[in-house]
């Protein structure tokens, strides 16, 4: 099956401000293997009376708003992050994004070869501790981090436009 | 400039503008060609389309909730073959409250996986 871009273009629902992609969009090498971040359920989360659910990460976002050179994910899939993918060594850094806001994050010290569609690209992974509960779901991929490859975005004679917003 | 020398020169600027018209419309062809073109290129990125369906399905569950609710914080969770919305709120405290009151009458549990959007 191939994807007529003109007709998706035309049938396509507009999502302001957000450029989102399905969560197995993005993929992390892991030696021999291609993993996908399906199935990343969060630590537990506490609500004010103590009462407990968990997330899981949803989809992917690409994030003009994030300047970061590194992917970022919320502090309560370290664990999982360290389960299922390795169980890596983290240095404490302090986020910063176009607003202003400032965020404590644990970022991996070692660089990761990802991989979304068929353009591979080299990244750190963040797990910060002040994420907005929106984007408790999302990996957020800072524009520094996809340079190399962002203009599989943008491809030749097409119209595309986008402004994601930082959440 | 003798009338003679204007209509030349005229003549000249009308056969400059033929082949810049003709030039314009190669290259509008051009472009038509390479747009057709970019179906095939762009196609190996996608491999699974089911992910996809999967994906624009939730994008427009969750398009028509935003269109309900603008500006509110979403909460919602997976059932059956499509999502339920748990709550809605301007503001993540009041979220998290409408969340601690649906654990409290057990409407969700807490194996239930919760998700969030804007």
């Amino acid at each position: 099956m191939e994807i007529n871009f003109k007709k998706l273009k035309e049938s396509s629902i507009k999502f302001d401000k957000k450029l989102r992609l399905p969560l197995n969009t993005l993929t992390i090498n892991t030696g021999d293997l291609q993993k996908t971040f399906s199935n990343f359920i969060s630590d537990i989360i506490e609500t004010e009376s103590g009462r407990k659910f968990r997330t899981t990460l949803s989809e992917v976002l690409i994030d003009t708003g994030n300047e970061a050179e590194y992917i970022v994910v919320s502090a309560y899939y370290l664990n999982t992050f360290k389960e299922k993918i390795e169980d890596i060594k983290v240095e404490k850094r302090m986020l910063e994004d176009f607003r202003g806001n400032k965020r404590v994050t644990e970022v991996s010290t070692k660089i990761f070869d990802f991989r979304i569609f068929n353009a591979t690209f080299k990244s750190r992974i963040g797990f910060t501790y002040q994420t907005s509960i929106n984007a408790l779901d999302i990996i957020n991929i800072g524009i520094n981090a996809i340079r190399q490859f962002f203009n599989i975005f943008f491809p030749v004679n097409t119209e595309n436009y986008y402004y994601c917003d930082n959440v | 400039m003798t009338s003679r020398s204007m209509e030349s020169e005229i003549k000249e600027l009308k056969e400059q503008q033929n082949v810049l018209v003709k030039q314009v419309k190669e290259l509008q062809e051009k472009i038509e060609k390479m747009e057709e073109d970019s179906i095939i290129k762009l196609k190996p990125m996608i491999e699974d389309h089911s992910t996809y369906q999967d994906f624009y399905n939730r994008q427009e569950w969750l398009e028509d909730k935003r269109k309900q609710y603008p500006n509110e914080l979403l909460a919602y969770t997976k059932k059956d073959e499509g999502y339920l919305l748990l709550a809605h709120s301007k503001t993540e405290s009041d979220l998290l409250k409408q969340i601690d009151t649906l654990l409290e009458n057990n409407t969700i549990s807490q194996e239930d996986i919760v998700l969030f959007d804007s």
